[in-house]
């Protein structure tokens, strides 16, 4: 090279800002994906409240279900059942007639004196 | 010390030069570093088996400038639209300072593609195979825009340049 030539390639450029480092370097730091984002969240959920805690809940769970599973269910719940249950339920004929009698004998308790007159029971009722 | 610290401690300094040099604004050699160092995050793998980093990190700031001129729909010169950001480092000398200032404007009325050859041959010290590589051109079109590029610096420094030689 000349003495020109030389003389310019002496004279130094100006400096890269300082801040230029940190901001650059930032920029292009990778960014997480997707999956590390989801992991991070489920991580960070599952993580609160303590995980002995949420052992405690699905033990009682656990414990619910196993009690719900070992006793009578269906026809042997009413067996078991201590309210009085007397079988199956009536049909709707014995119902009513049971209610006639019923309404019946409180009538005549009530009035002291004559019957009054039970339900006769039509055909469309039955 | 990662990958990209490593290579932005070695070369910023260098890229910087260059393309405030053909950008003439802060702003957009800022953001080509930026664009560069985002892009070697990304695709890592693009460093691999590379014998000069320097001259590819600086074939990628030419690439960029060129797209962000293109970008700009009408080829801008950037030298006559930002010329007030200082490219050489300040100095107190008042008859050195002018002449910065002076080869800068010089620097500034060279076409981009002389500009650019003259830049990576002065103050980057590469060959005219390595800048013909940069800027993917033939080997003889990088020697002779530079002696062009050179020819008119000399022609318009002359005055100041004999004065304080």
């Amino acid at each position: 090279m000349t003495l020109f030539e030389n003389r310019l390639a002496d004279i130094p450029h100006r400096e890269i800002p300082v801040e230029l480092r940190a901001r650059i370097l930032a920029a292009a730091r990778p960014r997480p994906s997707f999956f590390a984002l989801l992991t991070a969240i489920l991580k960070a959920l599952f993580s609160f409240p303590h995980p002995l805690a949420w052992g405690a809940v699905a033990a009682c769970w656990a414990v619910i279900t196993i009690l719900n599973f070992s006793g009578p269910r269906g026809e042997e719940l009413y067996a078991v059942t201590p309210k009085n249950y007397g079988g199956p339920l009536p049909s709707a004929q014995e119902y009513f007639v049971r209610q006639a009698e019923e309404h019946s004998l409180l009538m005549s308790l009530l009035a002291g004196a004559e019957p009054v007159p039970t339900y006769q029971l039509r055909p469309q009722d039955l | 010390m990662s990958l990209l610290e490593r290579l932005y401690d070695a070369h910023a300094q260098a890229l910087y030069a260059f393309a405030i040099d053909l950008t003439r604004r802060e702003a957009d050699a800022a953001d080509i570093l930026q664009a560069i160092f985002c892009h070697l995050a990304a695709k890592p793998a693009l460093l691999n088996g590379l014998q000069d980093e320097r001259a590819f990190l600086l074939r990628m700031v030419y690439t960029r400038v060129i797209d962000a001129a293109r970008r700009r729909a009408v080829r801008l010169r950037f030298a006559e639209s930002e010329s007030a950001v200082p490219i050489f480092a300040k100095i107190e000398d008042p008859d050195e300072s002018s002449f910065r200032e002076a080869l800068q404007s010089s620097l500034g009325a060279l076409p981009e593609d002389q500009r650019a050859v003259v830049h990576l041959k002065l103050w980057q010290n590469l060959t005219f195979e390595q800048i013909a590589a940069t800027l993917d051109i033939p080997s003889n079109t990088a020697a002779s825009r530079y002696r062009y590029g050179i020819d008119k610096l000399r022609t318009l420094l002359r005055p100041l340049y004999e004065e304080i030689r």
